[in-house]
């Protein structure tokens, strides 16, 4: 059937974008006290058959390997493509936050996870990855309060959500 | 004796090496003002994408693209059987370059249902439609010209170019004593003039650095700056140049130079794409761009073509058999203004003053930039068949404004600037700032909806006579539209039925500070100290103002800065400056999602509810309309879930039309919004919000089940503490849900 196999397509991408991501995250602060849990990879889109899927899909992949390569200009602009596709992906947005965060841009990264929130309903594991970005972005924007309270948001989730 | 012979020395010296100075720096510098390139944005294919057949070839239209059997060469399109065939053309975008590919589409229910690689049958996933230009940033005045590359232009063309006008082009220095003796004997053996006495080089010196005018010195200037051109530049150089120097044609204000811009301004193609006997008609008419015009003097170009055709077959250039076929063909040049040529003015001009944050305006018309925009052709024509048709019947003196948003990304789709969309004239849509009536209210409502203690939608506001204070110290009195009072109205009604009355009282609760920095918040300017007045619309906005503000609510909360640029490349696409998308959150989840609640309500019940009837059936809608003092302004702005649209209609001398929001912008506005919104306005409930049963007519807590109840949304921990007499009693074994939301609302 489709869905199975869309569903097995989704969960290699998955493994891929995982590895991948791992393998090149950037540390974001050398510091003592930087925040516990950093924003680790892109997420993957929620199995469905949307329209335009397949596309999408494709343009993360692009995107993930151009910040990847440090390209976070082409990678955003990847990611905005990917949008005008599918705007309510709760994913999309987040991987456009992580890519801002790479760039340092925490406001907006900030901003960018807050959209994905907006589009997050029931998924758990993405908004607490979500309040891991606001949370070290918050800091890196020596926010140590507001750091906090996302932080403290984020492990709420991970209690309730994990599985 | 010597010394004179010195001085005259010296002198010729130093002429010549001013002239070579003229020539390196012109040569080399720049060599011509190329204006920047405007595109629409590019629309993307995949499989999904709701657009139908007839969508889809408005869209190849705009971009110049032609039916033609098979639709294998780049820019053509056919059908095939259930499916359509079309090739896009190779074109280099900000983040790259894609190469030219057919495909096959095939369509159902409004939406393309397939996409495919016609030759190997796999599906493709995603392709982009190259876009249509839509416009150049020069001086009225202009040369225009598509730059082409030696390596791009096919070899038969240059034979054919250097056959009839140097056929020594290759041997000669710069002037050809042999060359002007050949060209006159082949004159006089032709009995008229086939070819001329210069040089390419020559030809191309007196297009770049001298007048027009016949003199002797200008001759000598000629040949010796033709000279020293030839030793400064190799042949490739000077060939590149001329092909794309050489002037072909007259376009009105526009002239037409180069064969890449004469091979689509005749054509329609690129110059790799055209036929042989197309390429010796370009060669034909540089002899007399206007005496050998195919098309006003259809006969005269042929016979001239013909000829160029003979001489590339005399020189070896093409096989007779080859010229023969060629000879036979129709002159096959498009009609004038077939050329993908629509203007959008209004949209060109917020292209411009977008990108004069960054550019000087020299270099706008200078430098061949290429401007990636945002216009959707699709949108802007039925933005402005929404406005021709619907001013139609209406007096000339009615001018109208059109701005449309792609929601989530925060671009300008479309912009129309006045009732006649394609004439460059005041800009209504930027510049036209004129008071916007009740459009200020949902500011109002929202405002009060940020104090959930306070206010709800199910609020009970006071529709009484109402005498205040203004500004200097006189008494007001509001009235509502209709002069009625209703007594008690819910808040929720107050705003779906516009009242006055209520929306200047509650702004009196609230202070009116609270309002006008929550306009600020919605990244507008609003005055230090406003009066009572202010809440019902005396802020004077332009139309894109009012999509700004509005883009919030449609984004539930999240302000997007618009933008009408995606990107800027330089003339070779090498990427200069991508403006990106941002977002801020500017009103928090929960009152924005009450705001839209009642924004919706507008349309179903309200002011607004006229559009169904025009509007896709089940396409959920949000908006408000706004009417100014003796009907001077027509507003509308409303969105659904992936287009917001602001329409305003009004006089430049600001008399009255006798339209209100409602039997006036609001009816464009459904016009535009039918054909382009596919998407509802569907926002997600934030987790703070729930709906209740309450009582229409106090507000207080209800059930289901009880007569006179209605659901609205309500903030989590500020539902109506009053509990209708049966609402207490069926809500204590609630079955309509009202179990579960005691336990979330209960005291």
């Amino acid at each position: 059937m489709t869905s199975n196999r869309s569903g097995l397509r989704l969960l290699l991408l998955f493994l891929v974008v995982l590895l991948a991501g791992c393998a090149v995250l950037e540390e974001p602060s050398e510091e003592a006290g930087a925040p516990g849990p950093e924003p680790r990879e892109e997420a993957t889109p929620a199995p469905d058959d949307e329209p335009g899927t397949a596309a999408v899909e494709r343009l993360m992949i692009e995107a993930r390997d151009a910040s990847n390569d440090g390209d976070h200009e082409r990678a955003g602009a990847l990611l905005e493509r990917a949008l005008r596709i599918a705007p309510d992906s709760a994913v999309l947005w987040h991987n456009l936050a992580i890519v801002r965060y790479r760039e340092e841009a925490y406001d907006q990264a900030e901003q960018l996870a807050q959209r994905s929130l907006s589009h997050a309903d029931g998924n758990a594991e993405l908004q607490r990855r979500n309040w891991e970005i606001i949370a070290v972005s918050r800091h890196m924007n020596g926010d140590a309060d507001g750091a906090e309270a996302a932080r403290s948001r984020a492990a709420g989730l991970q209690e309730a959500g994990g599985d | 004796m010597v010394g004179g012979l010195w001085l005259v020395l010296v002198a010729a010296g130093g002429y010549v090496a001013w002239l070579d100075y003229q020539v390196r720096s012109q040569f080399e510098g720049k060599r011509w003002s190329v204006p920047a390139t405007v595109y629409a944005r590019p629309l993307e294919l995949y499989p999904g994408l709701a657009l139908s057949r007839d969508g889809l070839l408005a869209e190849l239209d705009a971009a110049g693209y032609r039916p033609a059997a098979g639709g294998q060469r780049p820019g053509t399109w056919a059908q095939d059987g259930d499916r359509l065939r079309l090739t896009t053309r190779a074109f280099g975008y900000w983040d790259g370059r894609e190469p030219a590919r057919t495909l096959a589409l095939r369509f159902a229910d409004g939406r393309l249902q397939s996409l495919r690689d016609p030759d190997s049958g796999e599906p493709v996933d995603l392709a982009r439609l190259d876009p249509a230009t839509i416009g150049a940033i020069a001086p009225t005045r202009r040369e225009d010209r598509l730059l082409v590359q030696l390596d791009d232009v096919p070899v038969s063309l240059i034979g054919a170019l250097l056959a009839v006008e140097d056929r020594r082009f290759h041997r000669h220095f710069g002037v050809s004593p042999s060359g002007i003796a050949r060209a006159a004997m082949a004159n006089i053996r032709a009995g008229r003039i086939v070819q001329g006495g210069s040089t390419l080089t020559q030809q191309l010196v007196k297009n770049l650095f001298l007048t027009g005018e016949q003199t002797f010195t200008r001759k000598v200037n000629e040949a010796i700056m033709a000279v020293l051109l030839e030793l400064r530049y190799d042949k490739r150089d000077i060939l590149e140049t001329y092909l794309n120097e050489v002037f072909i044609a007259q376009d009105g204000d526009r002239s037409v130079h180069g064969f890449g811009l004469a091979a689509q301004y005749f054509f329609g193609e690129p110059l790799d794409a055209l036929r042989i006997d197309q390429q010796a008609l370009l060669v034909a008419m540089i002899k007399g761009p206007s005496y050998y015009n195919p098309r006003r003097n259809p006969e005269r170009a042929r016979q001239r073509r013909n000829l160029v055709l003979g001489v590339m077959a005399d020189t070896g250039v093409i096989e007779a058999d080859v010229a023969r076929t060629a000879r036979q063909r129709p002159l096959d040049v498009l009609e004038q203004r077939r050329q993908p040529r629509h203007d959008y003015p209004a949209f060109m001009d917020l292209v411009q003053r977008h990108l004069q944050r960054d550019y000087r305006r020299e270099d706008l018309q200078s430098e061949g930039l290429r401007v990636f925009s945002t216009l959707a052709p699709t949108v802007q024509h039925a933005a402005e068949e929404a406005v021709t048709h619907r001013l139609d019947r209406s007096g000339d003196a009615l001018e109208a404004a059109v701005v449309m948003l792609d929601l989530d990304a925060g671009e300008v789709s479309a912009l129309v600037g006045g009732r006649d969309p394609g004439f460059a004239g005041f800009n209504r849509a930027l510049d036209a700032r004129r008071p916007i009536g009740s459009l200020i209210k949902p500011a109002v409502y929202l405002a009060a909806l940020e104090r959930p203690a306070a206010w709800g939608l199910g609020s009970v506001l006071d529709d009484t006579p109402l005498r205040i204070e203004d500004e200097r110290g006189n008494e007001w009195a509001p009235r509502n539209f209709d002069g009625e009072f209703r007594g008690d109205v819910l808040l929720v009604d107050a705003l779906a039925h516009s009242y006055n009355i209520p929306a200047v009282r509650l702004g009196q609760e609230i202070g009116v500070n609270a309002v006008t920095s929550l306009v600020r918040r919605l990244g507008q300017n609003a005055p230090r100290r406003a009066y009572p007045s202010y809440m019902l619309g005396t802020a004077e906005l332009s139309p894109m103002e009012v999509a700004g503000m509005y883009q919030v609510f449609a984004n539930q909360g999240f302000s997007t800065p618009l933008r009408s640029v995606r990107a800027v490349t330089d003339a070779a696409g090498e990427p200069l400056r991508r403006y990106r998308l941002s977002t801020e959150r500017v009103v928090d989840p929960e009152p924005m999602y009450l705001l839209n609640h009642a924004l919706g309500e507008v349309m179903r019940e309200g002011t607004g509810r006229n559009a169904r009837a025009t509007l896709p059936a089940g396409m959920t809608v949000a908006g408000k309309t706004g009417t100014t003092n003796d009907y001077r302004d027509s507003w509308f702005a409303g969105f659904s879930g992936d287009t917001l649209g602001v329409v305003w209609l009004g006089r430049d001398d600001n008399a009255g039309i006798g339209l209100t929001g409602s039997s006036g912008a609001l009816g464009i506005w459904a016009d535009a919004l039918s054909a382009t919104a596919v998407r509802g306005f569907q926002p997600t409930r934030p987790e703070g919000v729930k709906p209740l049963w309450i009582d229409q007519d106090t507000g207080a807590r209800s059930h289901q089940s009880c007569s006179g109840s209605r659901e609205l949304p309500y903030v989590v921990d500020h539902a109506p503490e009053e509990w209708t007499e049966c609402g207490r009693r069926s809500g204590d074994d609630n079955g309509g849900g009202g179990g579960l939301l005691q336990r979330w609302f209960g005291d």
